[in-house]
């Protein structure tokens, strides 16, 4: 039996939550967690080092009884996240969970990190986790949370706890494919506007391989950094001359400790709004897997569907 | 830990050794011949003694073997040796079948091997144009499993073999097929190697991509199956580049040939780096 706001529901209960300060915060946070104590569910918190610490003292000795992940490590990448979380319900399911509740705090502008693939992860979130009885809350503070920030979260959450402590259905809540479809394609990465080290125009699989391996040569970037890369851009290329339309671009960009690669072909890039996120081919499938791929191998991967065709950007960091 | 054969496409005939296996893809009777004499003429100069074959009468190969210094006084003293292609070197008739027998070609090389030796040579350097037995899917099906035996035998004995074949008449996409299953190659670049190994059942080099996956597979099959309930041990050191494809198509195999596992025996980083993200059955790795 599930418990609190989600009781009854089938799958993923993905709910949002506004607080202003930080006895809004454990009025939020609070009851979510005690109720799932109470209840016996797993519960998680991956909140960030002031959350954590508000909401640890509230809890006092039942911190405990409590997943702890912290927020810099489960929320690095939206694939990782998604891969790991994955994992952690699939446990507690195994291990007999009705329900496992999460509070974590998804990053943005206001905490040092760039919106784009979080607001992909926040839409993504609600068909990755929804073959598990999961109550997830993502609280967003309005002191830091940029307007347009709040506005895409009002967006991709079916969920909203209200002060009371209560919960509504959300209205603003867009159908996820529809909400991606709509978003601006992701920006260039500045160092873009500076010429590639290496341009190539249809390349064959094994020259751009080692094409972005000589590039990389020079950044000071370890082994399987580079290796992740190659094998990510090997993948993207792949997808490009199945699925794309001839000629394929390589282009890279090498810096200190940092990588960026685009892959550009002129055809209209993917249909799946969720590609790259959702891994729904299974592993023995011949294709789909490439940005699935590309995802979990580099620190960041931005799509973009342009006039003149589809550009992935593929960075990779020490 | 025995010398490692140094693999790859090759820039020309010369410097084999009495045991080495090329394959010369060629597009122009120039370059084909250039391959066969030089490869013929270090061999002799290595003591081994040298055979000729392809499909066309004794003295029309001969002719083609005027490059070679000294031939008729060479093949006098049974130091060059030419048959027509379709020569049954052990029933002494023309007209062997087009399709080969993998155990009767072995059989014959290897005495043909043993016969040179007996007679005073180092070993035998053989120059094949074994075009017209690689013409259909069937023939290269065949064709392709002696050249992986032959290998094998090649890396134990005093045989090397260059192995040519008319990229004009097969196509790009046989010759890769054909050239994959040798340690090195010259006139076709196939993405990979698949050849005979001396610490491992087979040894995988180059790179296994999307685009190389088909003829990976075919390569698989070709080679010479390890015993059920055994690990096939594949030496995957100088593997340069392989995806989850790769992989799964190597645990696909394993799994066909009912082994124990596949093991990948000092695999690159990015194999690692794959088996932490796909969950390949039967594969693992081994650092020996």
């Amino acid at each position: 039996m599930r418990t609190g706001a989600a009781a009854g529901h089938r799958g993923f209960f993905h709910e949002t939550g506004y607080y202003g300060s930080d006895d809004d915060f454990l009025a939020l946070t609070l009851p979510f967690v005690e109720g799932g104590l109470a209840a016996g569910e797993p519960t998680v918190i991956a909140l960030d080092e002031r959350n954590h610490g508000l909401l640890a003292g509230a809890l006092e000795a039942d911190i405990e009884r409590v997943t702890v992940l912290p927020a810099s490590d489960q929320y690095a990448r939206p694939a990782a996240t998604i891969a790991r979380f994955r994992e952690l319900f699939g446990g507690f399911v195994a291990d007999g969970a009705a329900q496992v509740r999460i509070v974590g705090d998804v990053p943005h502008p206001g905490t040092g990190a760039s919106w784009e693939p979080w607001a992909r992860y926040e839409a993504t979130a609600n068909l990755a986790y929804d073959d598990f009885p999961v109550w997830g809350l993502c609280p967003y503070d309005t002191r830091t949370t940029p307007a347009d920030v709040l506005d895409e979260v009002a967006r991709t959450h079916p969920h909203v706890a209200t002060h009371g402590p209560g919960h509504a259905a959300n209205p603003s809540f867009e159908d996820p494919a529809a909400f991606l479809a709509t978003r601006p394609p992701a920006p260039p990465d500045p160092i873009e506007v500076a010429a590639p080290a290496a341009v190539l125009v249809g390349p064959t699989p094994k020259a751009a391989r080692a094409a972005v391996a000589d590039v990389a040569a020079g950044t000071g970037l370890d082994a399987e950094r580079v290796n992740g890369l190659v094998l990510a851009r090997s993948e993207v290329v792949t997808n490009a001359v199945v699925h794309g339309a001839a000629p394929v671009t390589v282009r890279a960009w090498p810096a200190a400790g940092r990588m960026h690669v685009t892959v550009t072909d002129t055809g209209p890039g993917p249909d799946d709004p969720f590609v790259g996120l959702l891994h729904r081919a299974g592993p023995e499938s011949i294709g789909g897997h490439g940005l699935w791929f590309a995802h979990q191998l580099c620190h960041q991967v931005t799509m973009a569907r342009h006039a003149s065709g589809f550009t992935v950007r593929l960075t990779v960091h020490s | 830990m025995p010398a490692m054969r140094v693999t790859g496409v090759a820039a020309s005939a010369h410097g084999f050794g009495k045991g080495d296996h090329l394959c010369w893809a060629y597009r122009r009777t120039d370059e084909y011949l250039d391959g066969v004499v030089t490869f013929l003429r270090e061999g002799l100069a290595l003591g081994q003694r040298g055979l000729y074959m392809a499909e066309r009468p004794e003295a029309a190969l001969l002719d083609e073997l005027a490059g070679l210094d000294g031939a008729d006084e060479l093949i006098a003293r049974g130091a060059l040796q030419v048959r027509p292609l379709t020569y049954d070197m052990r029933s002494g008739t023309v007209g062997a079948p087009a399709v080969v027998d993998v155990d009767e070609q072995v059989v014959t090389y290897a005495r043909a091997t043993q016969t040179a030796v007996d007679d005073g040579f180092t070993g035998l350097r053989a120059a094949v144009d074994a075009t017209p037995l690689v013409r259909t899917a069937a023939q290269r099906e065949a064709f392709g499993r002696w050249e992986h035996v032959a290998d094998r035998f090649i890396r134990k004995h005093p045989f090397a073999a260059l192995c040519a074949y008319d990229v004009r008449a097969i196509g790009d996409e046989a010759i890769d097929e054909m050239a994959c299953l040798h340690p090195r190659s010259w006139g076709a670049e196939p993405a990979f190697h698949l050849h005979a190994s001396p610490v491992a059942d087979v040894a995988l080099s180059g790179d296994v991509d999307a685009f190389a996956i088909d003829t990976f597979t075919l390569a698989l099959e070709r080679t010479v199956p390890a015993m059920p309930g055994d690990d096939l041990v594949i030496d995957t050191r100088d593997l340069t580049f392989i995806d989850h494809r790769g992989l799964l198509a190597l645990a696909r195999h394993g799994r066909r040939l009912g082994v124990r596992g596949v093991v990948l025996l000092l695999a690159p980083p990015i194999v690692h780096c794959l088996l932490e993200m796909v969950d390949v059955p039967l594969v693992r790795l081994a650092s020996r």
